[in-house]
């Protein structure tokens, strides 16, 4: 780099400083992009991992395929006599509504292992009790709050046919509430012992719970294992006996949908923004060097040689690509954090303004891509016009 | 004019053709210290050639060159590039100043990109010209006389042993004209050596050496004893 380049950088509208605005707004864009992605991440896997995660096996039962096996009562017990399980929790779902105190109906589910529930009254104590529930603290218009530590009577149906049922009651005391923004298995879910969720799912089949559990079984179970290293080992002994078996963590290391799309539009940027400082510098180095060649005369007269005309552009490639990546990654960087709170809502899981942060290495990315792209760049794009040394070209045009 | 003195300037057989044709065919000649020498002749003849080439910005196709000393022939781009910033200051017609610096900093430049370093010596000069108002004025609110005598400023503030100057005078009106040759005569009473390209016959009338350029041929035309201040104000005015 040139001194040189410092005057002409910061005086010469032609300079390469033209270049400022655009790498500015891409790697602002790339920092945004990647805090976004980061912030989703951070937020999914403190919420999935933080609640025993790393020690969870997920097991599906993906009802109608015939390869995968069942989530049988028989099923579960042989899943729990793999080597390394220590628990094995069964979902099952159904519906409750309300039979006194307001209109809902919520889905509910098995509260597992898995479930972190982010609980804003009462006190979950694992697992629940047959008669005990924990349910958002305001859901569909009804607000929970005042029924907190109460018996309530719920309604739930009873399949009599094919499309036929009575309704039925079940008393159950509220133990807690949760934050009704999490909303991991969808919105106002209410959650149960694995007896009792079982039950109201056997009873929406219309049949008695044993049987259910035994012939139909649950949609999906959680397998808790003693250590974490033990999980590959029991992930794979449980998808030999048949059974749809993913470890939680391999899970959310592969998101997908808004986590994906954020991840991949952060490796697009850096590609934008790389390709892009690199089109701009060989496009921009050209004409900035052309317009300027009188004014690189007189440089030269005065002692420059061609190495140090090279050199006052690339200095200008530098403090342009410099200045925009420390604009832009500020820019950035505070524009994801600033998005840290609609994208909470968006996902329904806290992220806070410090998840939302882009990582040092995509960072350094935002940082230093458009100083040595735009370098790369000037180098191509200066290496034609002054292939010829200025003085002639000047004398030339004059 | 002291011709015991090792020569500034020694240029024998000098040639340089351009790759679009013309250019300067041969040229001898000599400048020691302490002399002003001019180049006459029609335009396109090679005067700005013969500039260039013993401003050591373009390198002969032929002949020999030794500027103080030096066989610039033997020298790497670097080296040229490096002597001439040390030795030699040159003012080219149309390729005058840096837009982008002030006329302080025009000046302060002849000694590289840490211009404020020289800060006090240009702006000195500067006064010296009678110009210390128009230091910080940026070089394209200046007409163009007091352009001239910038460049010519910054040719000599670093005291060169050699002065390569392309048309000192054209375009000024007398006053500036006579103002830029005493610039010009101070260095060359400080001990450089000053070519001078020109048009004006009263320019070179007032020069120690005079050199014709015809047809890419430089001849020597005439030596003259050092004149007088008076005499030369006369046939500039």
């Amino acid at each position: 780099m040139s001194r040189w380049s410092l005057y002409t950088w910061k005086r010469d509208g032609r300079s390469l400083r033209r270049a400022l605005p655009t790498l500015t707004v891409l790697a602002a864009l790339l920092t945004t992009s990647a805090g976004v992605a980061a912030g989703a991440a951070a937020a999914v896997e403190r919420d999935v991992l933080g609640s025993g995660g790393l020690t969870q096996i997920e097991l599906s039962s993906f009802e109608g395929d015939a390869s995968v096996r069942p989530l049988t009562t028989s099923a579960l017990r042989e899943a729990g006599r793999v080597k390394g399980v220590r628990q094995v929790v069964a979902d099952y779902s159904s519906v409750l509504y309300a039979e006194e105190n307001g209109t809902y109906d919520l889905a509910s589910h098995t509260l597992t292992p898995g479930d972190d529930l982010p609980v804003i009254e009462g006190k979950v104590s694992a697992p629940l009790g047959p008669d005990e529930v924990v349910l958002p603290a305001v859901a569909q218009g009804t607000d929970f709050v005042p029924l907190l530590g109460r018996s309530v009577a719920f309604g739930y149906t009873r399949a009599t046919g094919a499309a036929s049922g009575t309704s039925a009651v079940v008393k159950l005391r509220i133990v807690a509430l949760y934050d009704p923004s999490w909303q991991a298995d969808g919105p106002g879910v209410a959650y149960l012992s694995q007896d009792t969720a079982a039950l109201l799912a056997a009873a929406r089949a219309g049949r008695p719970a044993g049987a259910f559990q035994g012939r139909e079984g649950a949609q999906s179970a959680v397998v808790v294992v003693e250590h974490q290293r033990q999980v590959a080992a029991v992930t794979k002994s449980l998808q030999n006996k048949g059974f749809s078996a993913s470890a939680v963590s391999d899970r959310v290391r592969d998101l997908p949908g808004l986590f994906g799309a954020a991840d991949l539009a952060m490796r697009i940027g850096v590609l934008v923004l790389a390709l892009g400082a690199l089109a701009l510098g060989a496009v921009r180095a050209a004409d900035s060097a052309r317009a300027r060649i009188g004014q690189f005369a007189v440089l030269r007269i005065l002692g420059s040689g061609r190495p140090e005309l090279r050199r006052i552009l690339l200095g200008e490639a530098v403090l342009s690509g410099g200045v925009a990546g420390v604009l832009g990654a500020v820019a950035g960087t505070v524009l994801s954090a600033s998005l840290a709170g609609p994208l909470s809502d968006v996902l329904g899981l806290p992220i806070t303004v410090m998840d939302a942060l882009p990582g040092p290495a995509r960072a350094g990315a935002a940082l230093l891509l458009p100083a040595a792209g735009l370098a790369v760049g000037t180098l191509f794009g200066s290496r034609e016009v002054l292939r010829r040394d200025p003085y002639l070209t000047a004398r030339a045009h004059s | 004019m002291n011709t015991a003195s090792p020569p500034i300037v020694l240029g024998e057989g000098l040639a340089f053709r351009y790759a679009a044709g013309g250019g300067l065919s041969r040229a001898d000649l000599t400048l020691r210290a302490g002399t002003m020498a001019a180049v006459e002749g029609p335009s396109g003849s090679g005067k700005s050639t013969l500039l260039a080439l013993l401003g050591l910005i373009l390198s002969p196709t032929a002949g020999s060159l030794h500027i103080v000393g030096t066989d610039t022939g033997a020298l790497s781009p670097a080296d040229r590039d490096a002597l001439r910033l040390r030795s030699i200051g040159i003012v080219l017609q149309d390729l005058g100043l840096l837009t982008f610096l002030n006329a302080w900093e025009n000046v302060a430049a002849a000694f590289g990109p840490r211009l404020s370093r020289h800060r006090a010596t240009a702006r000195a000069l500067l006064g010296d010209l009678g110009m210390e108002h128009l230091a910080d004025s940026p070089v394209t609110e200046l007409s163009g006389g007091q352009r001239q005598r910038i460049a010519v400023a910054r040719a000599a503030v670093k005291e060169p042993l050699l002065v390569l100057v392309d048309e000192p005078t054209s375009g000024l009106d007398p006053k500036n004209a006579e103002s830029v040759m005493d610039s010009l005569r101070s260095c060359a009473e400080r001990g450089a050596a000053v070519l001078l390209v020109t048009h004006a016959s009263a320019v070179a009338e007032a020069c120690d050496q005079r050199y014709v350029l015809d047809d890419g041929v430089l001849s020597h035309v005439r030596d003259a004893n050092l004149r007088q201040g008076s005499d030369r104000r006369e046939m500039l005015g």
